[in-house]
């Protein structure tokens, strides 16, 4: 009897060490916290955000994980709620996420970082002017909203565009205000001539405002809005009026403004993230990938959201540890992020330097103006 | 004979035989009956299931055409319509879209992608352009219509999919409501672990799903582009990871729209009963382990315990107590087993006994054995150890035993290295005459190895002692050397007797003719004769010395003649004048005579030796020549006498022993002096003819040969002569009776 005991405690201890040994030997997987508006009127472009962030972790899994660690996504909707918004990331830092790819606008960055802590966050879109210039947690791989509006500017300008009028989403204001702060600046400073600026809160403005700027009569239009929104403005605008030469942030090339504009929207010139006119193998096959996953073509905000997952993984690599000290410190020390499109850097304050591109819609589809 | 001791014990193998042969074949029963039951129910789950999804497919598409036939109903009004009536269009929609729950709202454009009319009416919508639509444009190009992929409106937080139809002026499209898909998912399936449906529409996206939130955050189905990949238009079984779960999912697509809808049925489900009948087995398994434990506890136990009875007395046993006290047994074969022991027991004492009378006589055997002999194990360890090397060597075989020969037998460290090789090989080995000294005394041993048969590894040495060996083979090689050479001297002196008695004869007859001429006739005669006179001639004579020379003649013959005599008792055996005397008697009057010798008493005095004696006085008589023995005696004590006087050896003496053999019938007579002794060589060669150590013309060299020649011939008997230089001499003489 006593040496069944024997034997079977031996058993249970042999099982039990074999287990500690199989538990212990396992890396801790590496958890990625993602937060964005995957519910309401930005969920379109939060849905891309979040397919590209799970195709590349998918990716890296694939290929071994973060220094064989094993990366677990925890995904969060931030409802394009800010109280929302706060408690979700909190709930990501008590889930112990070793960083936050997100959010998805700049309405949504404040939150996010007040709760956020030491934890480095990565966002795809957010281009607010507000976390600029600043040594903290916080990197982004879109180019800061002003720098945007600027870029646009030197197309309007150039286009020598008299009477100016900016249309911006209100509701969005981190964006659309910086957008349009770095348009004016450079519109102004350039041309001396003063440009209006006309903001919407409300879909149901939108009908007003068409009319509004029919009054105006404007030689060019600047959407700083979704695409719907901007369409929305557009249609009812052609149906009344010859509509004037039309411009958009990126916002409107990420929302698919060609599709709700039509043919209204035909010769809108956009600035939108850096594209190549002859498309790099690693461009062909991210899209590749991303169609025969999701049955969609990814928009910036995928690729701009893959990049973010690969930005981290990259440095985490580097630095062979997800210390959010030693994460940051190799982000800073890449020379260069080799993105989907594009290399890039970021300067020491996580600010992306990088390309930006000009498009105009022709035949309802974009091209490089 | 190797036993392998087991440490398994009987309530051991009893409790292991119970578990096999008790839950062993309940296991077989369960897992079979587990096998069994799992395979039918998972036949009737799986045409259970497969049933509900075509149910579900059904449904869903019931659902989906009947918006696909009122929108066909329009297209077929507007392509046969010649005007298009914006009026009677909206009555259309508006009759469509209110009869129909799912249908949210319905529009026609013209093939510029304007639209015409929406319903509900919409006045901001109509005149917009929809041709940025990816609808409108692959409605356009299509011949049976568009099918969106789902998407949600900002103003709902339901998917919504659209149908569009190309019409001759454009497109008509219908929006319609996804929402009741999820009633059908929740409907037809109560939502729980076991079992749940979900419907992805044709990008993979959850348009129903038990969990909503998938559906409002668009969550992807993973397995979509698997399953669609795989359709063959039959429903599809596969064995899903579904959150970590396992999951038979039955996968169907709806043709027309591109929709999975998958059922997921939970493994577990399958494994439900078979856990349940698995519990049932355990418990009966445990209640009748328990029974059977009851019962076999009471077994073990007498049998346990009639085998430690049993293990008690075979110890007693053990320990040599013979006459055991073995209780009742409770089963009937113990008690059988008892008896067995018993007599086992008279028989092992048996055996004992004669074992430690066999054993002892072997030690006997082998300590009565005036041999050393040692027993060794492969390493050189003593094993054995008999009296005799005890007596030789001074060690107890207890003290000896255990150690290594080297370390009790110093003198065979040279021996060792040939005595292991002797065991490796397995070959007898023998060093025979190997010298080596007593107390400065040489002495020769033999020295056999002899390897231990079998598989033990060892080997037991046998020493001889061969000193008295080799010094008797010495002495008969002496004694065939003087046997030879007496005899030839014997030979010579025959040879030599013949002429020299005609010598002695003349040189006689010339004396008496010459040196004392008689006036006899004859002589006066011849002396005329010859012209002279006797006493001129005998005046002449004495002039010119003759009568010396013959004198001289006659001398010297005597002389040879004695020598010649002496030689031929070398070989002649004389006729004895036997009679009985007692030894210690002869010895006593030899001494007298040496005392009175007149050779001695002119060289030195031979009183002023000390004489010991050591004899035996119960000595027998013993027959011999009296006279012939005391000149042996003579010959010795001359000798001795001589080399002391030589050697100047201070209180000279002469021990004196005489002893008897009763048993070889043998008696022993000893005379030892403490003179100069002799080297090796001259003992060799000291009963030879004519070896002397004196100067030339002192001695014959024959004393002692004739002596030998005395003892070994004429009385059978045994001379031998031992000494050291520097110590003194011992002549033995041994003398059969």
């Amino acid at each position: 009897m006593k040496k069944v005991t024997l034997f079977l405690s031996a058993i249970l201890i042999i099982s039990a060490l074999f287990i500690s040994i199989i538990y212990f030997r396992t890396p801790k997987a590496v958890k990625m916290g993602f937060i964005a508006d995957l519910t309401g009127r930005q969920s379109q472009l939060g849905i891309s955000v979040r397919n590209g962030f799970l195709m590349a972790i998918d990716e890296i899994n694939a290929d071994g994980g973060i220094n064989g660690r094993e990366i677990i996504p925890i995904l969060k909707n931030n409802e394009n709620d800010l109280e929302v918004c706060l408690r979700e990331t909190k709930k990501l830092i008590d889930e112990e996420a070793d960083v936050i790819i997100g959010p998805l606008t700049s309405a949504m960055v404040v939150p996010v970082l007040e709760a956020s802590g030491d934890t480095p966050v990565i966002s795809p879109t957010v281009s607010t002017d507000r976390v600029t210039g600043i040594d903290d947690m916080f990197f982004r791989v879109i180019p800061a909203a002003s720098m945007q509006g600027k870029a646009l500017a030197e197309a309007v300008i150039k286009n020598n565009e008299q009477k100016v009028v900016i249309i911006l989403d209100e509701r969005n204001i981190e964006y659309t205000g910086a957008f349009a702060d770095g348009f004016k600046e450079k519109y102004e400073g350039a041309t001396g001539i003063k440009l209006q600026i006309i903001s919407f809160s409300d879909k149901s403005q939108l009908i007003g405002i068409s009319h509004s700027l029919i009054e105006i009569n404007p030689d060019a239009l600047v959407f700083v809005s979704s695409g719907v929104d901007a369409a929305g403005i557009i249609q009812q605008y052609a149906k009344i009026a010859d509509l004037p030469q039309l411009y958009s942030s990126y916002w409107g090339k990420a929302s698919n403004v060609h599709e709700y504009g039509g043919s209204t929207v035909e010769n809108m010139i956009l600035i939108a993230g850096f594209e190549n006119p002859i498309k790099k193998e690693k461009e062909i096959e991210f899209q590749e990938n991303y169609r025969a996953r999701y049955k969609i073509d990814a928009n910036f905000a995928a690729q701009y959201s893959y990049e973010t997952v690969l930005l981290y993984a990259t440095a985490a690599q580097n630095g062979k540890s997800t210390n959010p000290q030693t994460v940051k410190s190799e982000i800073l020390k890449l020379e260069f992020f080799e993105g989907i499109t594009d290399n890039y850097s970021l300067n020491e304050y996580g600010d992306v330097i990088r390309e930006q591109t000009l498009f105009i819609i022709r035949n309802n589809e974009y091209d490089y103006y | 004979m190797i036993i392998t001791k087991t440490k398994n014990s009987i309530r051991d193998f009893f409790i292991i035989f119970m578990v096999l042969t008790i839950i062993l074949p309940l296991l077989t029963l369960g897992i079979f009956s587990i096998i069994a039951s799992a395979g039918s129910l998972q036949e009737e789950i799986t045409k259970a299931n497969t049933e509900q999804l075509a149910i579900i497919n059904s449904n869903i598409e019931q659902y989906i055409n009947s918006s696909i036939d009122e929108l066909s109903s329009i297209k077929y009004l507007l392509d046969q319509g010649t005007v298009y009536d914006s009026s009677i269009m909206n009555f259309m929609l508006e009759s469509i879209t209110v009869s129909h729950d799912q249908i949210l709202s319905t529009e026609i454009s013209d093939e510029n992608g304007i639209l015409l009319n929406t319903y509900p009416h919409d006045p901001v919508r109509i005149g917009t352009d929809i041709s940025g639509y990816e609808y409108f444009k692959r409605a356009l190009i299509s011949e049976t219509g568009f099918w969106s992929s789902s998407f949600i409106p900002e103003q709902l937080d339901s998917p919504v999919s659209s149908i569009s139809q190309p019409w001759k002026g454009g497109i008509v499209t219908t929006f319609f409501s996804l929402e009741n898909l999820q009633s059908f998912v929740e409907l037809s399936i109560s939502h729980n672990q076991d079992r749940f449906i979900t419907i992805t529409d044709q990008r993979g996206v959850y348009i129903a799903h038990p969990e909503k939130d998938k559906v409002a955050l668009r969550e992807n189905d993973t397995s979509f582009r698997y399953f669609q990949k795989k359709w063959s238009g039959e429903p599809i079984s596969e064995t899903m990871t579904y959150n970590d779960g396992k999951y038979l999912t039955y996968v169907s697509i709806i043709d027309s729209a591109g929709w999975k809808v998958a059922l997921y049925q939970n493994i577990s489900t399958l494994r439900k009963p078979g856990l349940i009948m698995s519990a049932w087995i355990f418990l009966l398994t445990i209640i009748v382990l328990s029974f059977a434990y009851i019962l076999a506890e009471k077994l073990i136990n007498g049998i346990t315990d009639s085998l430690n009875d049993l293990i008690s007395t075979a110890r007693n046993i053990a320990d040599g107590n013979y006459q055991p006290q073995l209780p009742s047994m409770e089963f009937l074969e113990f008690n059988e087993l008892s008896d067995s022991l018993t007599k086992m027991t008279e028989e092992i004492h048996l055996r004992e006994t004669e074992l430690i009378y066999s054993e002892q006589m072997q030690k006997n055997i082998i300590n009565s054995i005036a041999t050393v002999l040692i027993g060794i194990d492969g390493e050189g360890i003593v094993t054995l150890w008999n009296q005799h090397v005890e007596k030789t060597t001074g060690l107890k075989a207890a003290e000896a035993i255990g150690k290594h020969l080297d370390n009790v037998v110093p003198r065979l460290s040279e021996e060792m290295d040939k005595i292991l090789e002797a065991i490796e090989t397995d070959r007898k080995l023998e060093n025979k005459r190997i010298p080596y000294e007593i107390d400065g005394e040489h002495h020769f041993e033999n020295i056999s190895v002899y390897p231990l048969t079998g598989n033990i590894r060892g080997a037991v040495i046998r020493i001889d002692d061969v000193t008295e060996n080799v010094r008797i083979e010495e002495m008969m090689i002496q004694s065939e050397k003087m046997l030879s050479v007496g005899g030839l001297a014997a030979g010579m002196a025959h040879e030599i007797n013949n002429p020299l008695a005609g010598v002695l004869q003349t040189a006689s007859v010339m004396g008496n003719r010459l040196s004392d001429i008689k006036d006899i006739q004859s002589n006066i005669k011849a002396a005329d004769e010859a012209g002279t006179s006797i006493e001129s001639i005998k005046k002449y004579m004495k002039i010119r010395g003759i009568p010396r020379m013959i004198s001289s003649i006659n001398e010297s013959g005597k002389r040879v003649a004695a020598i010649v005599e002496n030689m031929l008792s070398f070989a002649r055996k004389s006729e004895q004048q036997t009679s009985s005397y007692s030894l210690n008697t002869l010895i006593d009057r030899t001494i007298e005579l040496a005392a009175t010798d007149y050779d001695l008493k002119r060289d030195y005095d031979f009183k002023s030796i000390k004489i010991i004696r050591e004899y035996d006085e119960s000595l027998p008589e013993i027959p011999c020549e009296g006279a012939k023995i005391q000149q042996v005696l003579l010959n010795i004590f001359r000798n001795g006498a001589e080399a002391m006087n030589e050697a100047e050896t201070k209180e000279s003496r002469f021990v004196l022993r005489t002893k008897a053999d009763l048993y070889n019938r043998k008696v022993f007579i000893e005379i030892e002096d403490n003179g100069p002794g002799m080297d090796e060589e001259t003992q060799k060669r000291i009963f030879e003819p004519f070896f002397t150590t004196k100067p030339v013309g002192v001695g014959t060299g024959l004393g002692l040969s004739v002596s030998y020649f005395i003892i070994t011939e004429n009385h059978n008997g045994e001379m031998s002569v031992k000494s050291k230089k520097g110590v003194g001499s011992t002549f033995t003489i041994s003398l059969p009776f």
